[in-house]
């Protein structure tokens, strides 16, 4: 939302597509999903983002997770299907770069 | 938010009431109503919305003799939090966005979707007109050993001139509560103008408290050396419950990871229109919590140091590094690396045994380099790891504890389409006898060709149609989920 205004002018690059390559490794199991509630078809209500946590030191086995979650917002296809609802954790991004003086 | 009784084995999502568009589904345009959520409730009754950004602790709940483990826990959640309307006559909040806090001492009841279990949202930070408050992130002093035990701190990045070119000037603030969340006080950690010159601003703090109560603030910024501008790893300190910050000072320098996406102008850790990251640093108290007895205060600090490689290359630069103190915060050892060397870490986060006994560690690992097309994979995994200090509070040798399945990151979206979108940060706790690990997690998430596509053209100044991605896209594309690993039996 408000940090589109704040991006770098950057001259756009040409870029010719490349090749399709996608052999990934394939990796263990023994973690467990978080976002229960989640579909996982219809953007933009299947996405979950930038999770939060915490333990109860007085009862460790207690923990409470957060997400930038997305359930409750309209689906893209509600209305104009390429229009999707836009969420507000955007966040200021203006570091990253050494500047000599 | 989700909730686990069994150590992070499990987990679920309660479901609450408030403003709804869950059942818009298309193709109809959509009318939202009151109806279930999945988030905090009680925003939409106060005029706010709940967005993003979530930090949550524990700490003890107060009573009638002050704050106790014998009275229960208190459970805070804060978030950025916006007007709800978009008329200034109708405004609950000044200002872009502000930082909320939600709280419960009945976190059964929450879990089971009792509305009621929930206090109403507190604003923590003191909103004017122009004010972005941003990326925060709640502590709760937890060890009953501290002479400030219960109170709650939360720090924050606030853009003050949201308006104009970078939202600059932004300080890092603290904002304390001594009355378990019902009031808050704020001081500034670091200057209140930005040099016109430094354009490496403060964000992406971080908060702890050791044992006897000295509050811990870190932050990312740039640091002013003879030549140039840094960016480095700061923090202050509190010696009187929050009240006052001695003066910053930088402990690290780093490289950022990733590299400037031509389409977002954000820096992307994966490729042209990929995932936006950052260095910031995330950090642990090795505190004794509950009681602060075998608290050895070693403090960890892990951040992203690049540089990364340009377009083209195959090197991999990007490190998870540790950074510890076991003299209070006096002086810092290390860093040391703690990812594998053909690991490209993304989004670290720390945790420490309240004893001290181990370190854990989880990010998300890159398994391609940054990619100047978006028509190749871009493999993404959850990555667990763990250390042993030893003498001296060094982490010693980090070693796999778990990695997450395979997925492309190319299927999560920002919801603009324009480029992949994976969020700021991962996190990890610890307790004396096993550790816990959430991050974000794409496995069944499925690249869309269309989109991939359209995100490639608004690089070339001519770019194609937006796609609409629930009729042109696999069905799963942006199914960007969080995962969690538990070293608990």
């Amino acid at each position: 939302m408000a940090c589109s205004q704040l991006r770098w002018r950057i001259v756009p690059t040409l870029v010719v597509f490349g090749v399709l390559a996608a052999s990934l490794p394939v990796a263990a199991q023994g973690d467990s999903l978080v976002t229960r509630q989640s579909p996982t078809t219809t953007f933009a209500q299947n996405k979950q983002n930038e999770p939060g946590l915490a333990v109860d030191a007085n009862h460790p086995n207690i923990l409470v997770a957060g997400a930038n979650e997305e359930i409750d917002l309209e689906a893209c296809n509600a209305g104009n299907p390429t229009s999707c609802p836009l969420p507000v954790h955007s966040r200021c991004r203006h570091l990253g770069r050494v500047l000599l003086l | 938010m989700y909730f686990s009784f069994d150590s992070g084995h499990t987990w679920n999502q309660p479901t609450y009431t408030g403003w709804s568009a869950r059942d818009c589904l298309g193709p109809a345009p959509c009318a939202p109503h009151v109806g279930p959520i999945g988030t905090l409730p009680w925003y939409f009754e106060a005029g706010l919305a709940s967005d993003g950004d979530p930090s949550l602790a524990f700490g003890p709940r107060p009573g009638p003799r002050g704050f106790s483990w014998a009275n229960g826990s208190r459970l805070y959640y804060t978030n950025l939090t916006a007007n709800f309307s978009s008329e200034r006559s109708e405004a609950a909040i000044k200002g872009f966005e502000a930082i909320a806090i939600s709280r419960t001492d009945d976190v059964a009841a929450a879990a089971a979707g009792n509305k009621n279990a929930w206090m109403t949202p507190v604003i923590v930070s003191r909103q004017n007109s122009a004010l972005f408050s941003d990326h925060e992130q709640v502590w709760a002093d937890n060890a009953a050993s501290s002479p400030f035990f219960g109170n709650v701190y939360v720090c924050f990045a606030a853009f003050r001139d949201q308006e104009k070119g970078n939202a600059l000037p932004a300080p890092i603030k603290v904002a304390r509560s001594t009355d378990g969340g019902d009031s808050w006080s704020e001081g500034q950690l670091s200057a209140a103008t930005n040099n016109a010159n430094v354009p490496l601003g403060r964000q992406d703090c971080g908060v702890r408290t050791y044992s006897r109560g000295t509050v811990y603030a870190f932050w990312q910024g740039g640091d002013v050396v003879p030549g140039s501008v840094l960016n480095a790893i700061f923090v202050a300190r509190s010696f009187d419950g929050g009240q006052t910050f001695e003066k910053a000072r930088a402990v690290a320098h780093f490289d950022q990871c990733g590299l400037v996406d031509p389409v977002s102008g954000d820096v992307t850790f994966d490729g042209l229109a990929g995932a936006r990251d950052g260095s910031f640093p995330s950090l642990d108290i090795a505190n004794g919590a509950p009681t602060g007895a075998r608290a050895s205060d070693e403090v960890v600090v892990s951040w992203c140091d690049g540089p990364t490689s340009k377009p083209g290359s195959a090197v991999v630069n990007e490190q998870a590094l540790v950074l510890w103190s076991t003299n209070r915060g006096a002086t810092y050892s290390g860093p040391v690396v703690a990812s594998p060397a053909t690991d490209r870490p993304d989004f670290p986060a720390i945790a420490i045994a309240p004893d001290a006994s181990r370190v854990y560690l989880v990010y998300d690992n890159f398994l391609t380099p940054w990619q100047a097309t978006t028509a190749s994979a871009r493999g993404l995994q959850g990555v667990v790891r763990s250390a042993t200090p030893g003498a001296g509070g060094a982490p010693g040798a980090f070693s796999d504890l778990h990695r997450g399945a395979v997925g492309d990151a190319r299927g999560s979206s920002a919801n603009s389409l324009a480029g992949e979108f994976l969020g700021d940060y991962n996190n990890a706790v610890a307790t004396t006898s096993f550790g816990v690990s959430v991050w974000i997690d794409v496995r069944n998430a499925a690249a869309c060709p269309a989109v991939d596509a359209y995100r490639q053209s608004l690089s070339t100044g001519t770019p194609i149609a937006k796609p609409a991605p629930n009729a042109d896209c696999p069905a799963t594309f942006g199914n960007s989920d969080i995962r969690a690993f538990t070293t608990a039996p």
